[in-house]
């Protein structure tokens, strides 16, 4: 057949959503606007086809189109994850009366952009297509977050949100330029194979050659990683763009966005430094590069926690919550092994759950209460029940406690984390998620131990208690069966098992 | 072997009915909240756990008729396994079994569980909580059903927590009067120490075996003991999951909680604290026979546990004036005397009067249940008497439970009781001591009882005439009281004594779970008594019932039935003529006392040490700290980004040249 044709039909996912995207913009603009809860509702049928064309999807062999777009199992899990998490900020902004408000077609036009952003992203070893991936996904949230035109704070996150990642952008793409001009490749899977004859090119002969140009751009393509991670010292704009931004635009940057970062750094970390089966300067320099990402996890995770300590208001704490959290992942990827990466992957998806259900419980309160302050939720449980026991479920799988995915994704972290030698770096952990109880809870006793002197009455939105509810059950069904996730882990495996 | 999926439906329903109630409460208190005289939909909550529990027990009958129609030697119905864990080495697989031990425990549970059911909806009826009662109670019936049917060691023990935390619940239910509330955590924590063993010794049984499955551990024993290697092991694990079953059962030095355990409602009483949860660590021993009958030393050391348990609580039995009381140390005495058939071996006799005591102790309980509804929540036995005029069908039914404790001869107590006793006497040796130890406890029963007997339902009325009227309980409370009666009276038709020459069914029943220990302990059969032997034994526990029961029943009630009103100035006799045992009867041997003194006063002491100095200070000061570290760095940063997103950039950059260092750290190669 034409591989032509044949790139098409293997990409036809991307091409579905890209033309959503602008059939849901053009849409909008022969109604001029009026409507846009259809919108919503057409970009949720859209995902629903593209969800089901991944899903068929799942586990056919890995083929590269084009030379650059790698159509595999590891991607399809990713682009499903982000299609949920799209599917449910959607539901989110459709439930919301002020997202209503601002909610004009050029909203799903926006994520559904973000979208084909990600799901480039997550699906090559060319570091052109990702820092093409990488852009559109950015350029999409700068527009995104500063959605509340009106509003101050939302437009400071977009400022911020742009100058950071204009600045990291511009570190990452230094670098990969920086590679490019050692390796003479873009191509990881490449650059980690060549054998350079007469001028060394490669990662092997230019290591042998000399570590520390290596070294710096390594590092500096890091901190793109670790940008979209919000991985410390490069998370400063996580907090204030979190905050500022309209609770659905958080909701997918800290989820669809840091999980595409994720993903990204898997690959680029399973391309170039796998643990087994390599040249011995690759062991060599592997361990050292998985020790600086040891140490950021160390770093992320404690200065995450410890700031979320604090926080008067929910969002910001979640926020704090989310930079721990990456630390947490990246034990998985430190440890740089098929198993290690499993557990960051099934841990990503604990990471799905249990922070989209969170966000919609804080979009929720921030529509009945007018406020995102903790103290202001004092007694609230008691009259929104089934979304604040939801909500504990998910502080207690955000705490990493049984019975929760949480629970589990932590255990499988840090059993390969001791498996690997990584020891310290699982105490470091485990502390962090004792100090995290402290404030995850507070909300939970926020919202059933205290007295509530606030009058206003609970908000009656059934579609969206109904879809935190299934959230909330899910979370407890995979913590107590976690198998079923673990299947679709091992099948999506990136370095097989 | 086909698969009986339905096997889940046994505890699924009255989980199901659980729920349920559970939602009619929460209805309830919504109507009672919009009007408060309102009574919301809580009464059909018995309704819903009455259909529950009838739906379960048709399932156990079906259940057990199924397994009749089997070759003795394969009795058993299973559901699929349930793959719960699967991770590394360790994979658990829960599935439903019923086979010839389980199946008896499930007609226990259901049936007496269903018949206390519909008493308690007569007993609790117009209680606010009537809704949550019912779901407590359909929950703990399911966990129950959970620990005797899992295949699995871990399902036991989520069974063995599940009926534990109800217990929790239902003890403290009327927990606003606050001692129940107390006697709830109590119950709680003793059980905790308890369930430590137990799960210590899961895990010693993993790395035994390899598996938490009942039967291959069972099976696994005697190739261990072949091996000659492990038995250090064996007996440690043996040990731990006895101090798991002594904190359930509560046994010498864990029994405490027990008589607390009163402060519930009776019917839980009669449910959780005498019938089923109390008798689970007996059903752990007979389940895991063999691994008990590997290890003798630890057998012999349930027995002195046993027997001093029996003997202990007896004696504190006879200077109790609550009426429940004097049943809670009962309970916990004949406790005690099925551990002391299993420390001989008897593992069917233990289980056989596990059954005869669920029927009379049930029946005794709720018939206390009804005596104390009829005399308006008074429990003190001091202030009753001469009741059999005003509540005939209790006190018939109330006698023939009485009977049956105490060993009326040919009733089900007397006999489950002879067979353990004969049991320890054929074994000879030391268990001769135990054996005696028995012979005086059961003269103690039948003392207790009938002192019970006499000073609640004979003599003068020593009530306030006008201010309690006593009467009869409605036919909801009192028809379980009649079926339970006949139960106590024809039970031991399940086990004829040898000498009679008929089939002792239940040993027969049991024959496929009892060899593997009984071919371990006694390389075979148990020994047997000449029916010479068997009779004088028998005409030794006849003698002591007469004997004995005439004593207390005389001792306290000649006088009182004389006319004159002096039942309860003979305890007082007794407490003037001898005040230092009296009182330590009365305290059950100052065992609770010593435990506060010596354990929990210096524990609360620690505690508030640990709270207010170590909590407060240190750690609180060392989160704190850092907490405010990170906020005073948080503020710092958040001052440099007034300024301008430069300054964060600065930290990037920082970030990243520290990384690039970090990457040349250690040397080139």
């Amino acid at each position: 057949m034409n591989p032509y044709i044949e790139g098409m039909q293997a990409l036809a996912p991307e091409l579905v959503l890209t033309a959503l995207a602008l059939i849901v913009l053009v849409a909008d603009l022969l109604t001029k606007g009026k409507d846009s809860r259809r919108m919503g509702y057409l970009t949720l049928a859209g995902l629903a086809v593209v969800g089901g064309m991944l899903a068929l999807r799942l586990g056919e062999p890995s083929q590269t189109y084009f030379g650059m777009v790698i159509v595999d199992s590891f991607g399809t899990f990713f682009k499903l994850f982000t299609v949920a998490a799209v599917a449910v900020v959607c539901v989110f902004i459709l439930s919301d009366k002020n997202e209503r408000k601002n909610g004009i077609g050029e909203y799903y036009f926006l994520l559904l952009g973000a979208s084909v952003g990600i799901f480039f992203m997550v699906s090559t070893n060319h570091l052109l297509l990702l820092v093409l991936g990488l852009e559109l996904l950015s350029l999409a949230s700068y527009a995104l977050a500063g959605f509340h035109k009106g509003q101050r704070k939302s437009a400071e996150a977009a400022m911020k949100y742009v100058v950071f990642g204009g600045l990291s952008a511009g570190i990452m793409v230094y670098g990969i330029s920086l590679l490019y001009g050692m390796t003479g490749t873009l191509d990881l899977a490449e650059m980690a194979t060549l054998a350079g004859d007469s001028i060394p090119t490669g990662l092997v002969p230019q290591l042998y050659l000399s570590a520390m140009p290596v070294g710096v751009a390594m590092v500096m393509i890091l901190a793109g990683f670790a940008y979209k991670m919000s991985v410390v010292p490069f998370h400063f704009w996580t907090p204030d763009v979190y905050e500022g931004s309209p609770t659905p635009v958080t909701t997918f940057l800290a989820v669809a966005s840091k999980a595409a970062g994720v993903a990204a750094l898997l690959r680029f970390v399973g391309a170039l430094f796998p643990v087994d089966g390599v040249d011995e300067i690759i062991m060599w320099y592997g361990d050292r590069f998985g020790m600086l990402i040891a140490v950021l996890a160390a770093v992320t995770m404690t200065l995450g926690n410890l700031s979320a300590l604090r926080q008067q208001s929910l969002k910001r704490m979640l926020a704090y919550s989310s930079i721990a959290h990456a630390g947490y992942i990246l034990i998985g990827v430190a440890t740089r092994t098929s198993e290690g990466f499993d557990a960051a992957m099934y841990y990503m998806t604990a990471y799905y759950f249990m922070n989209l259900g969170a966000f919609g419980v804080l979009l929720y309160f921030e529509s009945a209460l007018g406020s995102d302050r903790i103290e202001d939720m004092r007694g609230f449980g008691w009259k929104s029940p089934l979304i604040s026991i939801a909500m504990v479920a998910f502080l207690v799988s955000l705490t990493g406690l049984p019975p929760t995915i949480g629970f589990y994704g932590k255990y499988l972290l840090f059993k390969v984390g001791v498996a690997e030698g990584l020891g310290w770096l699982v105490i470091v952990a485990a502390l962090n998620s004792v100090v995290s109880l402290f404030y995850y809870f507070s909300v939970a006793k926020s919202l059933f131990l205290k007295e509530s002197n606030d009058e206003r009455p609970a908000l009656s939105q059934p579609l969206f208690a109904g879809l935190l509810t299934a959230i909330g059950v899910l979370t407890i069904f995979f913590g107590l069966f976690p198998d079923s996730i673990q299947e679709l882990v091992e099948m999506c495996s990136l370095l097989g098992s | 072997m086909p698969h009986s999926q339905w096997l889940w439906m046994i505890p699924a329903m009255p989980l199901l009915g659980s729920i349920l109630c559970g939602i009619l409460h929460f209805m309830t208190l919504k109507a009672r909240k919009a009007n408060a005289d309102a009574t919301g939909p809580g009464p059909l909550a018995s309704l819903v756990a009455n259909a529950a529990m009838a739906v379960s027990f048709g399932l156990s009958c079906l259940a057990i008729y199924q397994l009749t129609g089997m070759d003795s030697a394969a009795r058993l119905l299973e559901s699929a396994p349930w793959h719960w864990i699967e991770t590394g080495k360790m994979s658990v697989d829960v599935s439903m079994v019923v086979d010839p031990l389980s199946s008896l425990l499930l007609l226990v549970i259901t049936g007496i569980g269903l018949l206390i059911h519909i008493y308690s909806a007569g007993y609790m009826k117009g209680d606010p909580g009537f809704a949550k009662f019912f779901s407590y109670l359909n929950l703990f019936v399911a966990a129950m059903l959970m620990l005797v049917m899992s295949s699995s060691l871990l399902g036991l023990f989520i069974g063995w927590e599940g009926v534990g935390l109800c217990s929790y619940l239902l003890i403290g239910f009327w927990y606003h009067k606050g001692w129940p509330a107390e006697a709830g955590q109590k119950a709680f924590v003793v059980n905790r120490i308890g369930d430590a063993f137990f799960v210590i010794g899961s895990f010693l049984l993993i790395q035994l075996f390899g598996t938490l499955d009942l039967s291959e551990i069972g099976a696994g024993v005697a190739g261990l003991l072949e091996s000659g290697e492990h038995s250090t092991q064996l007996m440690l694990a043996a040990l731990l999951l006895f101090g798991g079953a002594c904190g359930k059962s509560a046994q010498m030095p864990l029994f405490v909680w027990l008589p607390d355990a009163m402060a519930g409602p009776t019917p839980v009483s009669a449910l959780i604290h005498a019938a089923t949860m109390v008798t689970s660590g007996v059903y752990l021993v007979v389940r895991l026979n063999p691994l008990f009958a590997a290890s003798p030393g630890v057998l012999l050391f349930i027995g002195v546990v046993a027997a001093a348990t029996a003997f202990i609580a007896g004696t504190s039995a006879m200077a109790q004036r609550d009426l429940k009381g004097v049943l809670a140390y009962s309970t916990v005495s004949q406790l005690g005397y099925m551990f002391l058939g299993l420390a001989a071996g008897a593992w069917s006799s233990a289980i056989f009067h596990l059954i005869t005591h669920a029927f009379f102790k049930a029946l005794l309980f709720l018939g206390a249940g009804s005596v104390i509804h009829g005399m308006h929540e008074e429990q003190d036995m001091h202030k009753m008497g001469g009741l059999r005029r005003h509540m005939p069908k209790t006190f018939i039914t109330f006698l023939a439970g009485a009977l049956a404790l105490s060993g009326f001869p040919l009733l089900s107590g007397f006999i489950s009781k002879d067979e353990i006793l004969a049991m320890n006497f054929a074994r000879g040796g030391l268990h001769y001591g135990l054996w005696a130890v028995g012979v005086a406890t059961a003269a103690i029963t039948a003392f207790y009882t009938w002192r019970m007997v006499a000073l609640t339902f004979f003599g003068e009325e020593r009530f306030d005439k006008d201010k309690v009227h006593p009467h009869e309980s409605p036919f909801s409370m009192t028809l379980p009281l009649f079926i339970l009666a006949g139960l106590a009276l024809a039970g031991g038709v399940l086990g004829i004594p040898p000498v009679f020459h008929a089939t002792h069914i239940l040993e027969h029943w049991l024959e496929p779970i009892t060899a593997p220990g009984n071919a371990i302990l006694f390389g075979g059969h148990p020994p047997h008594l000449s029916h010479a032997v068997e009779w004088a034994l028998l005409g030794l526990g006849t003698l002591i019932f007469f004997a004995f029961a005439h004593l207390g029943f005389r001792g306290l009630a000649r006088i009182g039935l004389a006319g004159s009103n002096q039942g309860p100035q003979f305890d007082e006799q007794q407490a003037a003529k001898r005040p230092g045992l009296y009182g330590k009867l009365q305290d059950a041997w100052s065992i609770d006392s010593t435990y506060t003194s010596w354990i929990v006063q210096p524990l609360k002491l620690f505690a508030f040490v640990i709270a207010v100095v170590v909590d407060q200070f240190a750690v609180d000061g060392i989160v704190n700290g850092a907490a405010k570290v990170a906020r005073q760095s948080a503020e710092r940063l958040r001052k440099l980004s007034d300024g301008g997103v430069a300054s964060y950039g600065l930290w990037m950059g920082a970030g990243a040249i520290l990384l690039a260092a970090l990457w040349m750290a250690g040397g080139a190669n």
